[in-house]
């Protein structure tokens, strides 16, 4: 970690997105992808990001960490300002922020060992002042595999011959190699058996707690992000329509949104309740609607609702919704 | 529910593949049946068998080295053996099929009412202009918004949830009476998910269909599953009414299921009850009960393989005695 005088003040949280977003250019119109968010991610805490798909959320997470570099507004990471940082002071940022991808499959090397692959980081990074030796990456390694639930004899083999739950834990062990500050877990679990995912998602609670790790965990299973997330960032449409305590947003939502998406989500004490299912399907991001853009599929709107966009705005202390008519 | 009348009755269903390390049993020995106007669960993580023992029942392994053997009744007629022509007439007429990605059952170069007239003058002498009115009205039924429109779009042109729904259109266009629906919800957002839950509820009611719901998702079976059957490792260890499997699951994978799921709501567990280890592959199935490797209930009695016996309000295949079950 760099020393205390170069991460500027210390802060409470450790990432920060001013205004932040992201345009694409679709056959000469324009897609806002992420539009306009700001928001912090507190040391220790897990972010989670929900929304459904197109609704911007891996775009997002995938601009926090500059694998995309944003349209407009900052990133602030550590007080650094990384928005417009050359690659090779970004280079030099990259090992203390980290990504974890949804297809371990698709992000690991078919033809390499899974030792190498681990490694490799290590290796990648070799000249960032911690230079390594051979028998300090290989005990490096050992600690890795130990760490996120793998076997030394794993290391000799190749990607395919293991499962989906352990090619994660790869995923893991490679995004945790050079001990990062932050990782953003991108769909993390959602390629995963059920019984599996149970213990990736425990995997993640277990190394955040030894760790101090900062999560931003990207998922469409509210379930899954109720279990891991501390505070939850509801997204529609490129913007976030909600942020607060899990708990909080959970028990009692704000935003029609919110609420519309946990009454979609089936529920283990079977109730055929009978209940109309929210209509309508997520407009598209080239010619999202004007005023608040969940107002066409929303049961309370009304003329603002259609002209007015509602910012973002404090409610209850901690809690922040876009939504002129909050629940 | 309709025990009496089945209209798909499957009896000890096997299916084998020939492989390079010799034969391997996906499926083994299911047995069900499927009474009229019954939503059946059938549930299970990945390579558990559901999806291919499905497919077996309306004839799709084109595989040659699968070996498919036990009885199939349409209604009473045996579908094993059956010639591709005389399948052809059950299927799609009589029972339809749905799968998880629309985007791979379509054809990308034609439109979709053009794939469901196609559909319907397969199985029917009926005119072109007929039959598009047929599909106009399902997709309508279907709760396609402004059908005669959405007639002529291509399925890349469709949002997942239109394009699911262009799709049961296709299926329903011959008014089957079973519709086998395999994870059709899976790649759809949570919203549009309880639409088509909510479209599969209507199905049943003013169509009368039966349908088969593969899903690996727990939530869902609950939602609209009469009764649900849990396979693991190609078997079938539990099969009761959705209610009873829900309430005091039998058998300790279902029960490891359940509690491995997150909970939407109420309190929430510190860590997760994961089940360890991971399913078998066909290749290296355990000699006894194929989940008592993973089993934390496991005694002497799992190194042989357990029968689907009657317990209490279900059906489990696990050897624990009643009173010691999970």
């Amino acid at each position: 970690m760099l020393p205390a005088s170069e991460c500027g003040a210390l802060t409470r949280h450790l990432l920060e997105a001013v205004a932040l977003s992201k345009r694409f250019a679709v056959r000469g119109r324009v897609l806002h992808a992420v539009d306009t968010i700001t928001l912090r991610v507190m040391r220790g805490e897990t972010l989670g990001l929900v929304g459904e798909s197109g609704c911007g959320k891996s775009t997002l997470g995938r601009c926090l960490l500059r694998l995309q570099n944003p349209s407009d507004g900052a990133i602030i990471f550590d007080g650094i300002d990384i928005t417009h940082l050359s690659m090779r002071a970004m280079r030099a940022l990259r090992p203390r922020m980290q990504m974890v991808f949804q297809d371990p499959y698709g992000s690991l090397n078919p033809r390499r060992r899974v030792g190498d692959l681990i490694a490799e980081p290590l290796r990648v990074h070799a000249d960032d002042g911690r230079r390594r030796d051979a028998a300090a990456i290989a005990d490096r390694i050992g600690a890795l595999v130990d760490l996120v639930g793998l076997k030394r004899e794993h290391l000799q083999r190749y990607p395919h011959e293991f499962s989906g739950g352990q090619r994660q834990r790869i995923g893991i062990a490679r995004a945790l190699a050079l001990d990062p500050d932050l990782v953003v877990a991108d769909e993390p679990v959602s390629a995963l058996d059920v019984s599996v995912q149970a213990q990736v998602i425990n995997l993640m609670m277990d190394l955040q707690e030894r760790l101090g790790l900062t999560y931003v965990f990207i998922a469409h299973d509210l379930a899954v992000v109720r279990q891991i997330a501390t505070r939850i960032a509801v997204m529609y449409l490129g913007s976030v329509v909600e942020i607060g305590p899990t708990a909080d947003v959970f028990a009692s939502p704000l935003h029609p949104y919110t609420a519309a998406l946990l009454e979609a989500v089936p529920k283990l004490a079977a109730s055929h309740t009978g209940k109309t299912p929210m209509g309508g399907d997520v407009p598209s991001p080239i010619d999202p609607p004007t005023g608040c853009r969940f107002h066409p599929r929303c049961g309370r709107a009304q003329l603002r609702c259609k002209e007015e966009r509602p910012p973002l705005a404090p409610l209850a202390g901690i809690r922040q919704v876009a939504c002129h008519f909050p629940l | 529910m309709a025990e009496t009348t089945p209209v798909l009755e499957i009896r000890d269903l096997c299916i084998d593949f020939r492989t390079q390390h010799g034969v391997a049993r996906a499926v083994e020995k299911l047995s069900f049946s499927i009474g009229a106007r019954e939503i059946l669960g059938l549930v299970g993580e990945s390579g558990s068998g559901k999806t291919i023992s499905m497919l077996a029942s309306v004839g799709l392994i084109n595989d040659p080295n699968a070996m498919i053997s036990g009885s199939i009744r349409y209604k009473g007629r045996e579908l094993i053996g059956l010639s591709g022509r005389a399948l052809r007439h059950v299927r799609g007429r009589e029972i339809a099929m749905i799968f998880q990605d629309p985007m791979t059952a379509m054809t990308p170069v034609h439109s979709i009412g053009w794939q469901i007239v196609e559909q319907i003058q397969a199985h029917e002498a009926i005119s072109w202009k007929a039959a598009k009115l047929r599909a106009i009205d399902l997709l309508g039924m279907m709760g396609m918004p402004s059908p005669a429109t959405q007639f002529d779009r291509y399925p890349h042109q469709l949002s997942g949830g239109l394009r699911q729904r262009a799709m049961i259109a296709m299926a329903l266009s011959c008014d089957p009476s079973l519709l086998i629906a395999d994870e059709p919800t899976t790649a759809l957002d949570v919203t549009v998910q309880a639409q088509i839950l909510a479209l599969l509820e209507k199905l049943r009611r003013d169509f009368n269909s039966s349908i088969i719901l593969i899903t690996h998702d727990m939530g869902v079976v609950a939602q609209i599953a009469d009764r649900v059957m849990v396979m693991y490792a190609g078997r079938l260890v539990e099969r009761g009414t959705t209610q009873d499997v829900f309430a005091h699951p039998g058998h300790p994978y279902t029960q490891g299921l359940l509690a491995a799921i997150p909970p939407i709501e109420g309190p929430k567990p510190r860590r997760l009850a994961a089940i360890p280890g991971t399913p078998p592959s066909p290749g290296a199935m355990p000699p006894g009960c194929p989940f008592e490797p993973r089993c934390v209930l496991r005694f002497a009695a799992c190194d042989e393989r357990p029968k689907l016996m009657p317990r209490g309000a279900q059906d489990v295949a696990c050897f624990l005695p009643a009173s010691a079950a999970p």
